[in-house]
């Protein structure tokens, strides 16, 4: 990644935008991605196998096989656990409307918002109107709008929308430098944030107007530890294709039911890119984000867990645009998968100190949820074809490959990890009351195929651009009814 | 996100290398294709689907303001990297899997719009690809079997059931991923109507087609082309109305506009050009719904059924010495696909055959012994299958009608059997360097035997796929005559 434009001079603050987490902690930063010791340790696996396939091709495709098999029953066996345990009710930190207007105003802490955008000018002004009907005392609130200096046209929009909420509002131009990522910009936004509470809204959200109230209550209830607090995100154009309702599918079992899970067990949780609401001091003492790692929410999740704090999951909700277009879609997912594939290199990089910062129990769950998802889904299109060429053509080569000790468990595992993913994603939809997903779940599997073609793009873009952020397009929605 | 404009030359010259892909890529599909018209196969009739394809691909080739100019060359070649791999799956592993059934099921044949999409994403990118999913779906009517499995199972009203069943899953498509907006509903409902409307008109010409005037000169299948060429614009249609907005013309959609007439000329040529389609008149391959009747004289069958030819087959066994002769009768009042369903021996009385060495020919359809096999099919599932085999494949094989008269029948069932002889026998089969001896052989045999002349005879011998059970059952065609 190259440096801040050349003929800009980079002021400290700027500096420390993208830089400041690298100083502090080089072990955690994005910028370089792997270690002289993971990339040796990736050689000699490369090796290992190279030289089975070589000599042993058909044992070392079966242990590779043994390992794959291993690593989704493991999976879904955790799914089916935060599954259960997520539709505790007590899994979710859960704020009445009473208890969130209860707290006098002059009891309410300072609060930041942090609005990133770039090249939105579309979306802009919805965004203003949506944040602009946040309950809370305009004068504690403070409302960042970060855009980049050299994005004229949204900066123009913003000025515009602007004018008819003057007052928490403020304007803050982050100085065009690369990397163009959203962690750079909350960075700088955070250095002059005021607030003793930090969220963050995107471009195209609508928060709930009593999230930030809400949020304030549940950190008074669940002492210091908790450090941050992820809202429940959805999409507000749920119903306009089958893409968006796949797409609502998966955020309603995530968000409502697979963090939540993850909470209630105490172990770490990648936030989501929105609405997580933090304490401002330790963002600050974590460094804020990382202005390398695109799925930088995530991985501040896991920072913050290492720092030996706790997240909790908010029952508020912030509605999103899905995207609605299969390209579009696949470039965001492929964002997403290639932050969760950096955060685990970076984690990774010393396993025992991992294991030691977050426990046992911890650091397996962050290899199940950071690690195993992208990974699974880079395996995903291998067994499908796989199994595809088995049901096509029954070649020998694949028979060879499963004898029956591992073909019954492939067996297990498919029929079983298919259905449980499907009946999980049809109950927390049935518990919502959106009928309208209980076809598009049986359609699911389609859905599988379109993040299969994210995982390998993320794959190809770890190697060549790490940290390129795939900008996704908003402002595709269509009306709702 | 910034458009790119690509050039007229650079776009004529992608377009040129597409159509040289495909064509090289398929040139076995588009030789048999050939073959075929000129031995008059009415599968000709679905040669109107690639014209077809190719006019909506102009018809579509508006870019909807409502498209996002967002695209992605990496999501491009993953994407083409694995249609390839599907495609390739089809056409090498289900083939060999489906053994004998493959050529009633060409895979290669549904492989063909895998692969067309796969070099569309690589040369025009995925965007493009998905606007002209529609051209993409009519190029998959080429591949036929969905359809004959229904006229298979169905004889007489394989339309109807298609047509029901089709509409059934447009509509059960269009429910799925209708969206609660208004507006989306609306051009649902009115897409899923267009393409209802057009398969309805599709059965009515079927209906009708034979008994309107000139039906009996030009064929039946001639009016299903016909209803091939006019579901075309109706399936073009609907996108249209459903994005009634338009956006900017792209260069050269005005020349491409004014392509759409001869495009439309070439789909009508292919339709209805005499020799083009002989085919529909050519009952030996496939055509309306036959019935044989084997007896000592042609019983009057009444008026649906018109006698259309009688064959001496000489003495079937327990009729004696009395010649015997099997009469065809033609269904004209219904029109269909599927054609030996009432020929086909019921393999229960072809056990009962003494002497004739059926366990070879079993063993071709992949079961031990005519026993299991006969427990596992029975007759009439035996003969919708050969019927639906028979029917689907016209394209690349072409089915000689040989009686074997000199079969030893014990029970007196006269045995007919249909030869399909072939000069392309896969690797592995039995008699790979006589085959081409072998064919000659029994085409003169047939000529002999079946009356049927020389020179059709021997036309008939030349097949492309499928070489395994095709000499094996010429072997055993071959030794029961010289036995006899």
């Amino acid at each position: 990644m190259s440096d801040p434009a050349p003929g800009l001079a980079m002021d400290a603050r700027l500096e420390e935008a993208i830089f400041g987490l690298e100083r502090a902690a080089p072990e955690m930063s994005a910028r370089t991605l792997f270690s002289r010791a993971q990339r040796l340790g990736l050689i000699a696996v490369a090796v290992v196998i190279g030289a089975g396939a070589l000599f042993q091709l058909r044992l070392t495709i079966i242990v590779l096989l043994v390992a794959t098999d291993i690593a989704y029953l493991v999976a879904v066996g955790f799914r089916v656990v935060l599954f259960i345990v997520g539709l505790r009710p007590s899994s979710a930190v859960i704020v009445t409307d009473r208890e969130a207007q209860a707290i006098p105003d002059h009891d309410l802490p300072m609060y930041t918002v942090l609005l990133p955008a770039y090249h939105e000018p579309g979306i802009v002004t919805e965004l203003v109107r949506g944040v602009g009907r946040l309950d809370y005392p305009a004068d504690r609130l403070e409302v960042l709008l970060l855009l980049e200096a050299d994005d004229t046209e949204t900066i123009a929009a913003a000025k515009a929308a602007l004018d008819a909420h003057i007052g928490a509002f403020a304007l803050v131009l982050v100085p065009a430098a690369e990397p163009r990522t959203k962690p750079k910009a909350c960075n700088y936004g955070l250095a002059e944030a005021r607030g003793e509470l930090v969220t963050i809204y995107d471009a195209e959200d609508i928060p709930e107007p009593l999230q930030l109230r809400r949020a304030v209550v549940a950190f008074g209830r669940l002492g210091p530890d908790v450090v941050c607090l992820q809202a429940r995100l959805a999409y507000y154009n749920d119903r306009q294709n089958l893409l968006t309702k796949w797409f609502e599918i998966e955020y309603l079992t995530w968000f409502a039911n697979m963090l939540p899970g993850l909470a209630a067990l105490g172990v770490p949780i990648p936030l989501g890119g929105t609405s997580n609401h933090i304490r401002t001091d330790a963002l600050r003492a974590a460094h804020g984000w990382d202005a390398f790692n695109v799925t930088e929410d995530a991985d501040l999740g896991i920072r913050l867990a290492r720092a030996g704090y706790r997240c909790g999951v908010l029952d508020s909700e912030t509605l999103e645009e899905a995207t609605s277009d299969s390209i579009n879609w696949t470039r965001q997912r492929s964002r997403w998968t290639k932050g969760y594939l950096q955060t685990a290199i970076i984690h990774l990089r010393d396993p025992l100190q991992l294991f030691r910062d977050l426990g046992t129990r911890n650091a397996f769950s962050f290899m199940l949820t950071i690690l195993g998802a992208p990974v699974l889904a880079l395996c995903n299109p291998i067994v499908w074809a796989l199994s595809l060429s088995w049901w096509f053509g029954t070649p020998t080569f694949v028979a060879e490959l499963f004898p029956a000790w591992l073909y019954y468990p492939g067996v297990f595992s498919l029929l079983f990890g298919n259905f449980a993913i499907m009946y999980m994603g049809l109950t927390v939809v049935g518990t919502r009351g959106k009928r309208h997903l209980i076809l598009p779940c049986l359609l699911v599997p389609i859905y599988w195929g379109y993040m299969a073609v994210g995982a390998v793009k993320a794959l190809t873009q770890l190697i060549h651009a790490p940290s390129y952020w795939e900008k996704t397009a908003h402002g595709l929605a269509e009306p709702q009814p | 996100m910034a458009t790119v404009v690509v050039s007229r030359a650079r776009l004529a010259s992608r377009i040129a290398l597409f159509v040289a892909v495909l064509a090289v890529s398929y040139w076995r599909l588009l030789s048999s294709a050939v073959q075929a018209t000129s031995r008059g196969s009415p599968y000709v009739a679905f040669l109107v689907a690639p014209p077809a394809a190719a006019f909506l691909v102009l018809w579509r080739q508006q870019r909807s303001e409502r498209e996002l100019d967002v695209h992605d060359r990496e999501i491009d070649f993953i994407l083409v990297v694995a249609i390839l791999a599907l495609s390739v799956g089809l056409t090498m592993l289900l083939s060999r899997r489906l053994g004998t059934f493959a050529t009633a099921l060409a895979p290669e044949v549904l492989s063909l719009p895998l692969w067309t999409a796969a070099a569309a994403v690589a040369l025009f990118g995925t965007r493009a690809t998905i606007r002209h999913l529609y051209s993409l779906v009519v190029l998959g009517t080429v591949w036929r079997p969905p359809l004959f499995a229904v006229a298979g199972l169905v004889p007489a009203r394989a339309f109807g059931w298609f047509t029901a069943a089709t509409i059934l899953s447009v509509a059960t498509g269009g429910v799925l991923t209708r969206g609660g907006q208004p507006r989306r509903a609306h051009i649902t409902w009115r897409r899923m109507l267009c393409v209802g409307a057009g398969l309805v008109l599709d059965v009515i010409l079927c209906k009708l087609g034979p008994a309107a005037p000139l039906a009996m000169v030009i064929g039946p299948l001639t009016v299903l082309a016909a209803a091939e060429v006019t579901r075309t614009p109706i399936l073009g249609i609907p996108p249209r109305l459903a994005h009634p907005a338009r956006g900017e013309l792209t260069p050269g959609v005005g020349r491409a506009r004014r392509a759409i007439a001869p495009v439309m000329a070439m789909a009508l040529a292919a339709a209805f050009v005499p020799s083009l389609t002989s085919a529909a008149l050519a009952p030996e391959v496939v055509g309306p719904v036959w019935k044989s009747e084997v007896g000592l004289a042609c019983p009057d069958l009444g008026s649906r059924w018109q006698l259309q030819d009688r064959v001496r087959i000489g003495n079937p066994g327990r009729l004696g010495a009395l010649p015997t002769t099997r009469c065809r009768y033609l269904d004209a009042g219904v029109p269909a696909l599927a054609t030996v369903a009432v020929e086909v021996s019921d393999p229960v009385r072809v056990e009962e055959l003494a002497g004739f060495p059926y366990e070879a020919v079993y063993r071709t359809i992949g079961t031990e012994s005519p026993r299991q096999y006969t427990r596992r099919m029975p007759g009439q599932w035996t003969a919708a299958i050969l019927a639906f085999a028979d029917a689907v494949r016209p394209l690349t094989t072409v089915v000689v009608t040989g009686d074997l008269a000199g079969a030893r029948v014990r029970s007196g069932f006269a045995l007919r059997l249909d030869v399909v002889v072939t000069d392309d026998p896969r690797p592995g089969s039995p008699l790979p360097e006589n085959a081409p001896h072998l064919s000659s052989a029994i085409a003169a045999k047939l000529s002999e035997v079946t009356r049927i002349s020389p020179d059709q005879a021997r036309r008939s011998t030349s097949f492309p796929k499928n070489g395994e059970l095709a000499i094996q059952i010429a072997e055993l065609a071959l030794r029961q005559w010289r036995t006899a």
